[in-house]
């Protein structure tokens, strides 16, 4: 059920890019689908876009949600094609992909005649170009990011709420005030997305720094990595593994993407 | 080539707590069938609980009884090392002072989470009691509700008040915000029982999830 996400053939393109939204196995919970969501897309020039999403375990048709608010926010990023590091540009335009979904939302929970709550998700959504980042989040999860000397950071961090059952939606009243805005103008070698399920095992809480036995093997693997195919699965192998389940019973998604080394940088 | 899952690792952070307080009234009219059946069903409390894997982590237990005195008869404990404790029954219906007490334990607990990095859920409290306030002062009572009611409206906590055998069910309803369930005759086991499942269910859930409790078949509005 992922979106289209269409890519020119890896090794060509400035990131390579690994994602996958698997469903959860809360035990004591009825069966529900899987309401996480992805998506990401290649632009000409050295550009990855991005979006995780995490669709509300109580609103019913939060997986429409959750794929609804990734694919209209990639479309508005990708339509911008080219990103400078003019900070007031990218917060107006990343505000403007949450209006588009936002508006999404609503018009398709009119469809549906309910409430737009019932299609309620999170929402992070961002831009990686060669020398510039951007991330806008609304609710949990977060982005950690390997800088070029292998170090990790936590670009964009789960929103604080009193309570660990208790978040922020794009469909909130108050999802554009609490939105958090994250840039820095310089190149990455690696970020990864993910929602809510993975921020227990990824970051050390309540700092939220990155855990670096976490991120460290998951870049090598995709940097490492020989056939997507084969990776795709591995990765997916590893978010659905007895060990994974264990320690978390959320939907899971995690998006990876790491710099193809390239002559400029002298790698 | 070793596989993706066996290369990366996790990080330990403590299991975010679900605290659970139960204000118990063990005044004199408690004595007898009534505190037996609440004994036993304290220990159904815990043994479903500890059926639960998450729960046994995730829930945290306390208990308050209020007679003429309020004691912290058990402190904060996870689930799997809740040992419910023998109640005896004498005395007053201090039971103004109890939800104060109650209350302060609450906060004092999120204190110690915070304090802790711990994340937690929404406390919960839990009042059983059979019979009218008595034996303190009248404003005691009123003060209790108002605070119970800011509480409840800032969503500090969820408050929920059970009424056995003669209980005075319209002053309780008076005292919380939500409305008190009277128990069927003594079953103090299914109460538990429910109680043990509802937390369950409240500590494994997601972000924002509105928890929709089992229904309370042990109990009548």
């Amino acid at each position: 059920m992922r979106p289209q996400t269409p890519a020119p053939p890896s090794g060509h393109h400035l990131w390579r890019c690994l994602a996958a939204s698997v469903c959860g196995t809360s035990h004591g919970q009825t069966q529900t689908p899987c309401q996480d969501a992805h998506a990401f897309q290649k632009l000409a020039n050295g550009v990855l876009v991005f979006a995780v999403a995490d669709g509300a375990g109580s609103a019913g048709l939060s997986d429409i949600g959750a794929r609804l608010a990734v694919a209209t926010a990639i479309e508005r990023l990708a339509a911008q094609g080219t990103f400078t590091a003019d900070l007031a540009a990218l917060r107006s335009l990343f505000r403007e992909a949450v209006e588009n979904v936002i508006g999404r939302l609503h018009t398709e929970a009119q469809t549906h005649e309910v409430p737009v709550r019932e299609l309620a998700t999170t929402l992070i959504a961002g831009v990686v170009g060669p020398d510039l980042a951007a991330v806008l989040q609304i609710g949990d999860g977060g982005v950690v990011v390997q800088w070029e000397d292998g170090s990790l950071a936590t670009f964009s961090a789960p929103h604080n709420t009193e309570y660990v059952n208790q978040t922020v939606f794009v469909t909130s009243r108050q999802a554009l005030e609490t939105a958090r805005f994250s840039f820095c103008e310089k190149g990455l070698k690696g970020i990864a997305a993910f929602t809510d399920g993975l921020q227990m095992l990824a970051l050390k809480m309540p700092e939220a720094t990155p855990h670096g036995p976490f991120f460290s093997p998951l870049f090598t693997f995709l940097k490492n990595e020989t056939g997507a195919e084969t990776s795709q699965r591995q990765f997916e192998a590893f978010l659905t593994s007895e060990r994974m389940q264990q320690r978390t019973a959320d939907d899971l998604t995690l998006l990876l993407a790491v710099r193809n080394e390239d002559k400029g940088l002298g790698l | 080539m070793s596989l993706l899952e066996d290369t990366v690792e996790f990080a330990e952070n403590p299991e975010p707590r679900c605290p659970c307080v139960l204000l118990l009234d063990t005044s004199g009219s408690m004595q007898g069938p009534a505190l037996d059946a609440l004994n036993q069903g304290l220990v159904a409390f815990r043994d479903s609980l500890n059926q639960d894997a998450l729960a046994r982590m995730r829930v945290e237990v306390a208990i308050v009884t209020f007679d003429s005195h309020i004691k912290v008869a058990c402190d904060f404990v996870t689930a799997d090392q809740f040992e419910p404790p023998q109640l005896t029954a004498q005395g007053l219906t201090l039971t103004g002072s109890a939800i104060l007490k109650a209350l302060d334990v609450v906060q004092a607990r999120k204190a110690t989470y915070r304090a802790n990095g711990i994340a937690y859920y929404r406390p919960w409290v839990f009042l059983i009691t059979d019979g009218q306030p008595q034996g303190e002062p009248d404003d005691m009572l009123e003060k209790a509700k108002i605070r119970l009611h800011q509480e409840e409206a800032d969503k500090k906590v969820a408050f929920f008040a059970v009424g056995v055998e003669d209980a005075d069910m319209q002053q309780l309803g008076q005292l919380v915000v939500r409305t008190p369930l009277k128990l069927k005759g003594l079953n103090f086991r299914e109460l538990f029982t429910w109680l043990s499942v509802s937390m369950q269910r409240v500590s494994h859930s997601r972000p924002d999830e509105q928890v929709a409790l089992p229904p309370p078949g042990w109990g009548t509005v």
